[in-house]
């Protein structure tokens, strides 16, 4: 395809706008262009963050002399048929990139056409063109930028660390690569090749760049209407992350990092994942050219939909059917407490509704069955049985108690107080606002019984916030203890996330955690913040990681420190379905009336509820 | 079958064997105790799929057979029959046990001892038999280290090896980690044990073994199969499963060169360890060792609950040190130190440290320092 | 863990799979069993799929059976996989007493007495916990999952790992009735072998092998064959189970055409409710559903898509009725009643 200047009227009709932000929009450019010339294969080559150099090197269709000279013009390429931009097919299309490239940098092109004997080479330095020469190339283009932002220092100062940068560019070029499996894509820095991917199948591609554990927990979706048509791939709402980070959105192949794709998604997903959860989604949307304007953004990355409305429903259904089908052997739980624990309240000092709101909810689904009788609606769960006898007896629990003892691991005594002490505590227990511990049910919930009611307690969202309660103090204290681990452990991750979590290696360590590089994508950790014990290493740093990459802004260092805690203390020992002795039950609750913000865990999810006498008599219709 | 057996040995065989049987099962046959009248007495048997305890009891047996019976439940009925009583059993039908004691009369309802499972075939590779105080010497110095963290299966259970030391003798070695401590005991390997592949026994069958070796004189018979372990301990056999994985390569992380030497009473150490750790609320914390030449400080520091020191006397050749440990890995190891003094080699406060006894080599212990 | 007794089990007279000593039918799936192991080359998966009912559980119990009495041996050319029910392997895998074997099913829960919706993470992790040990008889390991659909999630993705990176000599059985509806990664790591229904005559032969053809009235036998759709599991329940005599009564309403009125519905109501067995319940509007389910493509099929889709939707409406009545506990004869209103405003607004 030839070069042609772009006729008045077109370059009118370009949105105005800076192409080149940082060395990595130069390098979504110049490998789109790649792209478009058909390559086989792409490499990337960084160095010093982009800022000596970026080049991209492939072995497309190449360039003749006087196409290399028209290239770099503004407002010429090779790219728009008929002069019009609403059809438009191809990656790179605004005739702007190796012009705005040129306007900047130091810029060299050496390209060969395939049937060509000889490459041409031609050197652009701030906008000022040379004239071509010849040049030694195999078919393909390499092009060449030396020394970013030379010409406008201003810019220089707003770019981040090389490592920052290079993070970035990967970025990038792994969206392009997840929407190019065909391609052979490589970026190599000065220290080493950050990735290489050989040519496959798209599933391939994904389990290379999201992972194996994504494919694994994922399902595929596809659905079509009116010229739009959706597919892709979706994580079950079990494989969430704490981090919107691995959401790849692609209109007719192109990256985009559209807000309201993204919004779309959580949409689709927002009754089934908790708040502060985010999917993992490859969503590739595909229609006809004129369907779609890409040229909204100057860096091209939001679209505009001829019909978005459309779109969106088409999205949000084939992901919530497909949802729907791969979720619909969850065993959702009947969510009918309200919520009690407010930061730093205690049962005294709360609101008698939870129970009755429990009540109205039984209530309610009772008279959705449209049936006139109600009392005898419910078959009582066995517990019930022994409602009459609960005000007046201490002990009607005491036999259920008794049962989860036995199955604890000596070795899980951790917080165990001796058992003498505990029987006449117990009595003294209800006295405290959350009461003494008569049970634990299913492994998960705590039964307290205080002086006016009952208390439930959720161990592993209790226990959460008191060991994140306990970084915070030992971090403001000097330091966090850590552990050291014998047997050091090696985590393997995706390259971005290895990347992230080295970056922030000595942040980590002042949290507690000490890791070390380890070969491409794995990182060795040598200590764990004590307080968690012995944890699951590996989630530990996968969440971590995801983390850290969402939140990879100097100004939040803060903000930062505490996420990273609250990964922590999501690893905790306590996990639910661990049994606990009623001592070590008893522990827990004393040591939640100790701690501050113990209501709620670090999720918004409650860490208790209270049912009150009053509100049990409601539920049984004893008021 | 009908036999009749003397209560106070059904009741003592009963209590072994009854204790590997699930409380709660989905599998009924898996509730009950096998008993099999033969020419040498009385068989049980009970097993929780993962292993298996035989017990036999001399009785007078009238009339050979087999039946099962509720394991928990004929314990409890033995276990109140008078001391020193005699009893009979047989079984009347297919679906029923009747235990006889004087005038008590017990019905128990019984399931075909054909469907019991049956975890001790196999021909055995390896053959030994070990001191009851030896082998009982290998959990009790390791079992505090098993690590009950179910990620890393492969800890949770004791490795068992053999291995030629440089004067050409054979060894056995136990040994447990969690990851952050480690335990190795070692001592001549019986005869016979020789090139036996290393095995890694699971936590469970290790603590039922140590309650049978309790109270067990002659020695331990141990039968090694392709997959699994047996070990006959004054008439009571216990097999059991292993852990199909491989332990990891410990010898890497147990330090041969740690050169600072530190010696102290054990005792002193220990109760100073406790004490100076009831300051921090949580177990987890750290105890500080500041070391000296002939000083030894302890410390802990907890911002709410205060601080605590406390100065030993000890013998320390070396630069001065400063080093932190989970106290409670500390104490566990001290408890494990049976001599007067305990001695420490330290490299430096990050690396791993070896905690041992001054008169027995034969076990050692390595602990991952904390830090603050 | 709640105590709790297997599902097949439970229902009176049907032996459970793992018991079960006779197979009809089936015999090219038994064949690929048969020429794996003489291959030498057992793959370490396979998905059994195909409707309830028709004998996937028993062709996989009889694998497993075979697997553990003989291992992987080459079996002789005419052999089959049957095993002598008085074989020591197969009077233990019956008792679940194999330590060989997990299997994982649909539990009941005892307090309720109701099924539980799904195999929950806790099943999962008893496989796991089975596959850390070794095999106490030096041979094969067989996890069976019955079905595997019934999987949650949390469940599944826990199997997904030992599925993708087996130990050694060991061999998944998972039975699916709706394969499609499985993680694609559960079902790209299986050796897929679909099963077909049974003809009436082998569903006829299996229920004679099974000493059930004496014992039950020829006319019943007869509805429940033709009506089984090639399950003699169904067949059986159709028999056995109260449910299948009364909707037997109530089909022969609706295939006339008729709306059933408010003393045959109540009549149905009582003898369900007093029966106090929730298979009974569950089976009575599974075959409710079906009756639906086939009468809307009927419709669909000969173009009348309003019936269709109100037959459909009542039957949908019912499936989401039962689901809420179970998490809620609610009582079996007014959970009956709702869904026979259901079914009654569907059946009137049809066009005769």
């Amino acid at each position: 395809m030839a070069i042609r200047r772009l006729p008045e009227t077109l370059i009118n009709r370009i949105a105005a706008g800076e192409v080149v932000e940082r060395p990595a929009s130069v390098v979504k450019e110049l490998v789109e262009n790649a792209l478009d010339a058909g390559a086989g294969e792409v490499e990337t080559i960084f160095r010093d963050g982009g800022r000596s150099l970026i080049e991209v090197r492939d072995d497309g269709c190449g360039m003749t002399r006087e196409d290399l000279a028209l290239a770099v013009e503004r407002h010429a390429t090779s790219k728009l048929d008929d002069d019009s931009l609403v059809r438009i097919i191809t990656l790179g299309f605004r005739g702007e990139a190796l012009a705005s490239i040129a306007a900047v940098a130091r810029l060299a092109i050496i390209s060969r056409r395939q049937e060509a004997d000889t490459a041409w080479e031609i050197r652009v330095e701030a906008g000022r063109k040379e004239e071509p020469r010849p040049a030694a190339r195999a078919p393909g283009t390499t092009v060449s930028v030396r020394d970013l932002f030379f010409a406008t220092p201003a810019r220089l100062k707003f770019l981040r660390s090389a490592r920052a940068e290079t993070m970035e560019a990967a970025r990038v070029l792994r969206r392009l690569a997840l929407a190019h499996p065909d391609v052979a894509f490589r970026f190599v820095t000065e220290a080493r090749a950050v990735f290489s991917l050989a040519p496959g199948t798209e599933e391939a591609r994904i389990a290379a760049i999201l992972g194996r554990a994504f494919l694994d927990n994922a399902f595929a979706f596809a659905a079509e209407r009116e010229g739009y048509s959706v597919r892709g791939w979706g994580s079950l709402p079990t494989f969430s992350r704490g981090q919107p980070d691995q959401q790849y959105l692609f209109v007719n192949g192109r990256p985009v990092t559209d807000r309201q794709l993204s919004g779309l998604v959580r949409a689709a997903y927002s009754d089934v994942l908790e708040k502060g959860r985010h999917p993992s989604v490859v969503l590739h949307i595909a229609c006809a050219p004129e369907l779609v304007d890409v040229n909204v953004h100057p860096a091209k990355r939001e679209v505009r939909f001829r019909q978005p409305a459309l779109v969106r429903s088409l999205i949000i259904n084939a992901l919530r059917e497909a949802i729907a089908r791969e979720g619909q052997r969850t065993a959702m739980p009947v969510r009918g407490m309200v919520p009690a624990g407010d930061d730093n309240k205690l049962p005294h000092q709360e609101k008698p509704a939870a129970g009755a709101a429990f009540a109205d909810r039984l209530s309610q689904e009772a008279a959705r069955l449209s049936l006139a009788a109600q009392a005898p609606l419910m078959d009582l769960p066995p517990q019930g049985r022994h409602s009459a006898g609960l005000a007046e007896s201490k002990t009607a629990f005491a036999g259920v108690a008794d049962v989860s003892a036995p199955d604890l691991s000596p070795a899980g005594l951790d917080a165990g107080a001796d058992a003498g002490a505990a029987e006449t505590g117990a009595e003294a227990a209800e006295n405290h606002p959350l009461g003494a511990a008569l049970a634990q049910v299913h492994g998960t919930y705590i039964i307290a019984q205080t002086q006016d009611g009952i208390v439930i307690v959720d161990q592993h969202a209790a226990h959460e916030r008191i060991v994140l309660e306990r970084l915070k103090r030992e971090r403001a204290a000097g330091g966090i203890s850590r552990q050291g681990l014998l047997i050091p452990e090696v985590v393997e991750l995706d390259a971005d996330s290895a990347d992230a979590v080295l970056a922030h290696a000595e942040m980590l360590a002042d949290l507690g955690l000490v890791v070390e590089p380890f070969g491409p994508g794995a990182v060795l950790v040598r200590e764990v913040p004590a307080a968690l014990g012995h944890c699951d290493v590996a989630g530990l740093v996968r969440d971590v990681a995801a983390d850290l990459i969402a939140h990879d802004l100097p100004q939040a260092l803060q903000e930062r420190l505490e996420h990273v805690l609250a990964t922590f203390a999501c690893h905790h020992s306590v996990r639910a379905g661990r049994f606990l002795t009623r001592e070590e039950m008893d522990a827990l609750l004393r040591e939640m009336e100790r701690t501050p913000r113990s209501g709620q865990c670090n999720h918004g999810r409650p860490t208790w509820v209270k049912l009150t006498l009053a509100d049990l008599e409601r539920l049984f219709k004893r008021a | 079958m009908r036999v009749t057996v003397e209560r106070n040995a059904l009741l003592k065989a009963l209590g072994h064997v009854q204790s590997v049987v699930e409380r709660r099962t989905t599998v009924p046959i898996l509730s009950n105790v096998l008993m099999q009248a033969g020419e040498e007495g009385l068989k049980l048997t009970a097993t929780d799929l993962d292993m298996e305890v035989v017990e036999e009891v001399a009785a007078n047996v009238l009339e050979g057979g087999a039946g099962t019976a509720p394991a928990h439940l004929l314990h409890d009925i033995v276990r109140k029959l008078p001391d020193g009583s005699q009893l009979s059993i047989e079984q009347p039908d297919e679906g029923r046990v009747a235990v006889i004691s004087g005038r008590s009369r017990f019905m128990l309802p019984a399931l075909p001892p054909e469907d019991f499972p049956d975890l001790a075939a196999g021909e055995p590779s390896h053959e030994f038999a070990i001191p009851v105080d030896d082998l009982a010497f290998f959990i009790e110095r390791t079992k505090f280290a098993i690590s009950t963290e179910e990620t890393r299966y492969y800890l949770n259970g004791i490795y068992f090896h053999t291995l030629e030391r440089e004067d050409g003798s054979v060894a056995m070695r136990a040994v447990a980690t969690d990851g952050h401590r480690l335990a190795r005991a070692e001592l001549p390997a019986p005869e016979g044990a020789a090139g036996m592949p290393g095995i890694i026994v699971p936590r469970k069958a290790v603590l039922e073994l140590l309650r049978l070796l309790d109270a067990a004189e002659e020695d331990v018979q141990v039968a090694l199969t392709q997959s699994k372990i047996r070990f006959a301990i004054d008439g009571v056999v216990l097999t059991t499963k292993l852990i199909d994985g491989n332990f990891p390569d410990y010898e890497r992380v147990i330090p041969i060169d740690n050169d600072k030497r530190l010696e102290v009473d054990t005792r002193l150490f220990a109760q100073a360890v406790d004490r100076v750790s009831t300051v921090s609320s949580e177990k987890g914390r750290a105890v500080k060792l500041s070391i000296e030449s002939e000083r030894l400080v302890l410390s802990v520091n907890n911002p709410e609950a205060g601080s605590a020191e406390e100065e030993l006397s000890c013998h320390y050749e070396g630069e001065p040190l400063e080093i932190g440990f989970n106290a409670r890995y500390l104490l566990e190891i001290a408890a494990q130190i049976e001599s007067a003094t305990t001695v420490f080699l330290f490299s430096d406060a990050a690396s791993p440290t070896i905690m041992r006894d001054s008169d027995d080599d034969r076990t050692i212990y390595v602990l991952m320092p904390m830090r603050v | 863990m709640a105590r709790a007794a297997q599902e097949k089990t439970a229902v009176p007279d049907i032996p459970h799979p793992a018991e079960m000593t006779v197979l009809v039918g089936h015999l090219k799936a038994e064949a690929r069993m048969l020429s794996a192991l003489r291959s030498g080359r057992l793959h370490h998966a396979w998905l059994l799929s195909g409707p309830e009912g028709i004998g996937k559980a028993t062709l996989a119990w009889r694998f497993a059976r075979y697997l553990l009495a003989h291992g992987d041996a080459p079996p002789p050319e005419d052999g089959d996989l049957q095993l002598d029910p008085a074989h020591p392997v197969f009077r233990r895998v019956a008792a679940r007493a194999h330590p060989d074997l997990v299997s994982v099913e649909r539990i009941i829960d005892e307090k309720t007495g109701r099924p539980k919706r799904a195999i929950g993470v806790d099943e999962a992790r008893r496989i796991l916990h089975f596959l850390t040990l070794t095999p106490a008889e030096g041979g094969w390991r067989v996890v069976i999952v019955d079905p595997v659909d019934d999987l949650n999630l949390a469940a599944a993705n826990a199997l997904l790992k030992t599925l993708e990176e087996p130990p050694q000599r060991t061999l998944f059985l998972l039975i699916s009735h709706a394969p499609g509806r499985l993680l694609p990664t559960i079902r790209s790591r299986c050796l897929h072998l679909p099963l077909r229904p049974l003809t009436p005559a082998q569903v006829r032969e299996t229920l004679a092998l099974l000493d059930v053809t004496e014992r039950t009235d020829a006319e019943v036998l007869e509805e429940a064959i033709a009506h089984c759709q090639g399950a003699p599991g169904l067949a059986l329940k159709l028999v056995t189970s109260s449910a299948g005599r009364l909707f037997s009564r109530l089909r022969a309403t609706l295939d006339a055409g008729g709306v059933p009125d408010r003393a045959e519905t109540t009549a149905i109501v009582q003898e369900l409710a007093a029966a106090r067995d929730p298979h009974a319940l569950a089976l009575f509007v599974d075959l409710l559903r079906s009756w639906l389910q086939e009468r809307a493509r009927e419709a669909a099929l000969h173009g009348n898509a309003q019936t269709a889709q109100r037959l459909a939707r009542a039957e949908a409406e019912i499936a989401h009725l039962l689901t809420r009545a179970e998490s809620l506990n609610l009582d079996t004869g007014l959970v009956l009643t709702a869904i026979f209103q259901d079914l009654t405003r569907a059946l009137q607004a049809s066009p005769a």
